[in-house]
């Protein structure tokens, strides 16, 4: 019986993996860093920041706005996107409740399987080093932790494990003042996720086509 | 009563294959649609429809036809009780399963 437990957790597991079955959230988190990206690079490469502080508000406003557009398992777009290509094909699902024990276990066990927690953790330090070369250590070290810890168990871990190091290894010969810096990485990340959810999605098309339930 | 006294009464609609694997899924999700317990369960439209029904019949199961967006979707719950005769089900097993591990020679 203790199987039933077993059983019952990886449903749970496979449910709350399932919203990243078609590759979208990596797009929607793709498209958050290539329009945070040009934000920051812009804020810091003008000094527009320093003469008009509205700026540096309507520019985060922007960013909160596209969190919650786009962004969450609960914004409109998103809800939007998956009635219309996910759920006609594999059906829907609601993730499991989040006050439960189990789902603040899986929840402890996902964070470290989870690539944007390894990735965001390292997001400003590049910024913080004259040198380029730092960041790009700080950044393989985080995904060779990732790697480690996950074994690449994560949707698009293929795709993303080596986009990280390339990113990293690119970056540190890319001559950028290191303010400048954390707007490219945002950039390169964005490009990484973009070309991850775009195979991811192309694959689940492909190999789900629609179900008349 | 022993616990393999209380096999002899378990919960005959759970415990068949197919419908112990609808309930397991159902019971770690909130709510879940007619498409993706077919997939889950690797199951066809009727065996999955005729198992449901059976499921319903005895209150286990919830069953609402809803839309997201334009699509349709046949939304599976358990009630309460479906709950409450699972997690009965699953002590019942475990007991089961415990006492012949302890009376293993």
């Amino acid at each position: 019986m203790a199987d039933i437990q077993v059983e019952v957790d990886q449903a749970a597991r496979r449910a709350g993996d399932y919203w990243e079955i078609d590759g979208l959230p990596s797009l929607a988190l793709a498209c958050g860093y290539l329009l945070m990206g040009p934000i920051f690079f812009w804020w810091w490469n003008t000094h527009a920041i320093r003469r008009h502080v509205w700026l540096w508000a309507a520019s985060l406003l922007i960013i909160i706005a596209y969190v919650f557009l786009v962004g969450l398992r609960t914004s409109p777009v998103m809800r939007w996107l998956k009635a219309r290509i996910t759920y006609p094909r594999t059906g829907y699902v609601a993730a499991p409740p989040s006050k439960s024990a189990e789902a603040a276990k899986l929840k402890q066990q996902d964070w470290d399987r989870h690539p944007d927690n390894w990735m965001l953790a390292t997001w400003g330090l590049p910024g913080l080093f004259d040198e380029p070369w730092v960041g790009a250590v700080l950044l393989m070290v985080a995904t060779s932790i990732l790697w480690g810890t996950t074994r690449g168990k994560f949707p698009s871990a293929a795709i993303l494990l080596p986009g990280f190091y390339l990113t990293a290894i690119v970056m540190a010969f890319v001559p950028v003042a290191p303010e400048e810096r954390m707007g490219c990485w945002t950039v390169a990340w964005g490009l990484v996720y973009l070309l991850a959810g775009t195979i991811q999605l192309v694959r689940f098309l492909r190999r789900h086509p629609v179900v008349h339930a | 009563m022993s616990a393999l006294d209380e096999l002899a009464g378990i919960d005959r609609v759970i415990h068949e294959p197919v419908r112990l694997m609808v309930m397991t899924v159902l019971y770690a999700v909130p709510e879940a649609d007619f498409v993706y317990l077919q997939n889950e369960c690797s199951l066809t439209q009727g065996n999955l429809s005729s198992h449901l029904a059976r499921l319903e019949e005895a209150g286990y199961v919830a069953v609402e036809k809803t839309f997201k967006g334009k699509y349709p979707l046949t939304l599976c719950k358990l009630t309460s009780k479906g709950r409450k005769a699972f997690e009965e089900y699953a002590r019942i097993m475990r007991a089961a399963t415990e006492s012949v591990a302890r009376k293993k020679p």
